[in-house]
């Protein structure tokens, strides 16, 4: 006989409630900008999930106020009430309350919640006003409109809320479209006239209605036009419209539900995203992602909630995460076994690499290709089972409105919040390491960093201060960075504070540079705040979000600028288990330099090695790059048949210098190991590998080596002078090349690096035509598969791959032919020739060649699966002409 | 239909027959309740009807509207069904005041 895993059952629970209790506060918040039935709709059905799931544990107290705040959203999505501010603070406090007693459910039953219950029920419209005549009624909410925010007034209801739309500028908000284009549903618009159908009793649409509000399937309604008076006659029609999100096309939906009516399709999948041609018209509204937070108004606009009440009225939708239509599409699989299936891909990388070694030996070409197709299968393998680990960051994001709402109201500041790349994804492991230390920096950006409304109105500042989180990836790692508008740091204050409090002797603070000063806040006990006050002042935080991250393999660093703000960077890994490095030799001894880090390699040159104040330095390319060698940093013996002839260009986030290293062995995916207590304080190390002989080598850490070299950050004015040179070239150089004797050109800036290899070196694989680059697969592009044009020319065994870098991932065009750089496009012509990031043509020397945005070409390829190219390749579907 | 004044206050109640009968005879007994002095309120009740086509229901919107234009502030009175059907369609915020039938 089977037994039921309660414990499992439980975990789901508190798993699920935890999830939907993040939903509902998100979405209370957004209810203080502006009433939304859909939003309120979503609260209802969390709260009713978590009754019902409480009620099979008989944890009563959780039932017991998940069906009380159920009451009250029932009343606002029935229109009873209104919610306002008073209202929010009590869904909120429910919130906290619920997740106070999920958090250990065991004790749930003694934890008291009939105050919440008492502080609900006052706002719920009582029995006399249901039950009394219609004089008492009317009287009472005129009282109560004037008083109370949360009751409806008869004016409001009768104005604004009245749920007409006469076609002419009906407004989709956009959250409609990006939930129709993630879920590959159809989005439709649908006209009928309620007295044209064979349902003609009231219960029986209403039931269609209902049905289709409770499958998530409608997500807004409304009519047309409003009736006209009575005694204008008996009226002809009942001309409403619904808008739905849907797994069949509208036309089918209608049928299925016995309606008749017209259909416009906002989103169908087949078409990729692209929105069919409305005969009316209907517009899109633009997402708001300021958040907006201050002590008069508490308002809040989120990106997933805003849409201006005032030109959606009556707009009940009903758009559900997660909900799926007569399918499943998430599975919930303990992280546990998740775990256990990355340590299993990390020793088959181990494994695989060993084999490859020994392959590589034996000299077999049928092993080596087998051995390939097999090193294919595991990297995808493991690219696969680490992405289920990845989590967005809006995990964390979706907190920060209200951390914001409530620190601002504790300061009595005024803060606007604004959020982006919440959909950057991140290590599970790291979002629920890093959740605290970013509301930490939140928190002391508005407490310390953001002046008072009133300070800030005295220096001609908007007395709204201004927080912007903002998150992006670049090279495999998530660079998160806060950012106020504020007085930025202190230097003196937190100079002295340091040396008051012994932290750094008075010497040393004064030889300080600012930037060190600034980095004096991460020291254990340092607070400059004059007051110990419920957010900050402590003296405990900045440090341990600065061990936090750097216990992950991540940095922080800060920038102050005095009067402006401070923006604080912090660096993470996206993943911590496997890293593709370059293996390097240093006196002899294996090293790991991960490739994220890497920009390039070169041949060093004596000549161009120099001295300035006693320290190395390379001229690249008329710049001088600071030289670090890593057997002298490391103390590694010397040797004379150890020359440093090679050296890499690395970065940091603020460094930017050349390491001077002996040999270059590899790139291999390495599989990363903590280091021991023992290393905790060498920082130039971040880990460390087993390589496939068995060997253990050492992971280098970049910014650990160019602080322990003392290098200053260099890279602002680096990056100043490479977006002077990239915009010099983005304005003047083309890179002409010929397909088959069709001739291209793109802009020379995008392109990061030319190969010449032989045809035989491109795979097929999985249908896709790839190629092995510097240990990583790149997908292969063929133009002539993606514009039609006659082949003019025979192939030759050699060709070229150009490699473009897009959003971290390399993808290549094959070229035939590789002609000149061009200054510029003379007379391009643009319109005639149409395709995939085309912008036009241009005669060159005599040639017609099309001029193409290989950024934008590659994109859309990239977003509508690679492997589709080859398979389209015969039925030339691709758009495009030449 | 009943239909009864008591001061500022005006009744109107809607038998089940004439709700589900023809509409221009609904029409027609609601036009007779015409015109409401303004300042006045108006209770409409559909009682415990538990139905009504679709097309005497525009009837009703189109009195309530009637009464919205010439200020009369109208409460709607009907089943629990009726009005769910009714808040399902997006009907309801036309009514100032909706009261469940008891």
């Amino acid at each position: 006989m089977s037994q039921i895993n309660f414990d499992s059952i439980l975990s789901d629970f508190i798993a699920e409630s935890n999830e939907l209790l993040d939903k509902t506060e998100s979405a209370a918040l957004s209810l203080e900008q502006g009433f939304d039935l859909a939003t309120v709709g979503e609260m209802f059905r969390a709260m009713h999930t978590i009754k019902g799931n409480s009620g099979l544990f008989d944890f009563t107290a959780i039932q017991n106020l998940s069906h009380s705040l159920e009451n009250l959203l029932n009343a606002m999505r029935n229109e009873e009430i209104r919610p306002g501010m008073d209202s929010v603070d009590v869904i909120l406090t429910c919130v906290d309350r619920l997740r106070e007693m999920i958090a250990n459910p065991g004790n749930s039953n003694s934890i008291r919640v009939d105050d919440l219950v008492a502080k609900i029920s006052a706002f719920l419209p009582g029995p006399k006003s249901k039950t009394d005549g219609a004089t008492n009624d009317t009287k009472e909410q005129k009282q109560n409109a004037q008083t109370n925010p949360d009751v409806i007034s008869s004016q409001s209801v009768s104005n604004a809320q009245h749920p007409v739309n006469n076609g002419s500028g009906l407004k989709i908000p956009n959250k409609f479209l990006k939930s129709a284009r993630e879920s590959g549903k159809y989005l439709s618009l649908i006209y009928f006239d309620l007295l044209s159908q064979k349902n003609t009793s009231v219960l029986e649409l209403g039931k269609i209605f209902s049905n289709l509000e409770q499958s998530g399937t409608l997500l807004m309604k409304g009519l047309r036009a409003g009736f006209s008076p009575l005694k204008e006659g008996v009226p002809a029609g009942m001309h409403s419209y619904i808008v739905t999100l849907s797994t069949v096309p509208g036309e089918m939906l209608l049928s299925e539900l016995g309606i008749n009516g017209k259909v416009k399709t906002l989103y169908a999948p087949e078409t990729g995203g692209v929105m069919r041609e409305v005969s009316e018209p209907v517009a899109v509204q633009k997402e708001e992602t300021v958040i907006q937070t201050n002590m008069e108004t508490t308002s809040m606009n989120t990106e997933t909630i805003a849409e201006p009440s005032q030109t959606t009225p009556n707009v009940e939708s009903n758009l559900s995460v997660g909900k799926t239509e007569g399918g499943v599409d998430f599975l919930k699989v303990p992280v546990k076994l998740i775990d256990a299936l990355i340590n299993m891909a990390g020793e088959t990388v181990i494994a695989r690499n060993e084999l490859l070694q020994r392959i590589a030996a034996v000299r077999d070409a049928s092993l080596e290709m087998s051995g390939k197709r097999m090193s294919i299968l595991i990297t995808r393998l493991q690219e696969g089972i680490m992405r289920t680990r990845l989590q967005e960051l809006n995990s964390v994001f979706q907190k920060l409105p209200r951390l914001v709402r409530d620190v601002a109201n504790q300061t009595g500041k005024k803060v606007d919040l604004i959020m982006t790349g919440g959909d950057v994804e991140l290590d599970k492991t790291l979002i629920d390491a890093i959740g605290d230390s970013i509301m930490h920096m939140i928190r002391n950006s508005i407490d310390h960093g953001l002046e008072s409304p009133e300070e800030r109105k005295r220096i001609g500042k908007k007395e709204t201060g201004i927080v912007k989180v903002s998150a992006h990836l670049r090279g495999g790692n998530v660079i998160l960075s806060i950012r106020d508008d504020g007085k930025g740091l202190n230097l003196d204050k937190i100079r002295n504070s340091a040396v008051t409090k012994g932290l750094v002797t008075k010497e040393a603070a004064a030889r300080a540079t600012d930037q060190q000063v600034a980095e004096f806040v991460f020291l254990a006990g340092l607070s400059t705040a004059d007051k110990v006050t419920q957010t900050s002042g402590r003296g405990v935080g900045m440090d341990v979000v600065h061990s936090n991250f750097k216990k992950l393999g991540g940095t922080v660093e800060l920038l102050s600028e005095p009067g402006k703000g401070l923006t604080i960077t912090a660096t993470l890994p996206q993943t911590l288990t496997i890293v593709t490095c370059l293996m390097i030799k240093s006196s002899g001894t294996l090293f790991a330099l991960p490739q994220q880090n890497v920009e390039e390699l070169i041949l060093s040159d004596s000549e161009k090695v120099s001295q300035v104040e006693n320290h190395d330095v390379y001229d690249l390319r008329g710049h001088l790059l600071p030289l670090i060698n890593l057997g002298k940093l490391l103390n590694l013996p010397e040797n004379e048949k150890f020359a440093a002839q090679y050296i890499a260009v690395v970065h940091s986030e603020r460094h930017r210098f050349g390491l001077r290293i002996d040999e270059i062995v590899n790139l291999e995916e390495i599989v990363v190991k903590r280091l021991g207590e023992h290393f905790a304080g060498l920082n130039f190390f971040s880990g460390a590998a087993i390589m496939g002989d068995g060997e253990a080598v050492l992971i280098l850490d970049v910014p650990g080596l160019a602080k322990f070299a003392n290098l200053q950050g260099n890279i602002e004015e680096e990056k100043d002078d490479l977006e002077k040179q990239m915009e010099s070239v983005q304005e003047t150089g083309f890179l002409l090349f010929g397909v088959f004797g069709q001739r291209f050109a793109v802009t020379v800036a995008s392109v990061p690096r030319i190969e010449k290899i032989t045809k035989s070196e491109v795979d097929l694989f999985m249908g896709m035509e790839v190629l092995q680059y510097r240990g990583e697969v790149v997908p292969v592009v063929h133009l002539d598969q993606v514009y039609q044009f006659d082949k003019k020319i025979e192939r030759k065994e050699d060709i070229y791959l150009i490699i473009f870098h897009i959003k971290g991932m390399r993808i290549g065009i094959i070229a035939d032919e590789i002609f000149n750089v061009l200054s510029d496009i003379p007379d391009l012509e643009i319109g005639k020739f149409t395709g995939h990031g085309v912008k036009g043509h241009a005669i060159i020397g005599n040639h017609t060649t099309l001029v193409i945005d290989a950024v934008e070409l590659l994109r859309d390829l990239r977003d509508t699966k690679f492997h589709e190219i080859t398979k389209e390749k015969d039925s030339e579907k691709l758009e495009g002409k030449v | 239909m009943n239909f009864f004044r008591k001061k500022d206050h005006v009744f109107v109640s809607i038998v089940p027959d004439e709700l589900n009968g023809p509409t221009e005879k609904l029409r027609d007994s609601l036009l007779g309740v015409l015109p409401v002095p303004s300042g006045n309120d108006l209770k409409i009740s559909l009682g415990s009807a538990p139905d009504l086509p679709v097309k005497n229901l525009t009837v009703i919107m189109s009195f309530v509207t009637q009464l919205k234009s010439d200020g009369i502030k109208v409460v709607f009175t009907a089943s629990n069904e009726i009005l769910d059907a009714i808040a399902a369609m997006g009907l309801s915020s036309y009514f100032d005041t909706i009261e469940r039938e008891k």
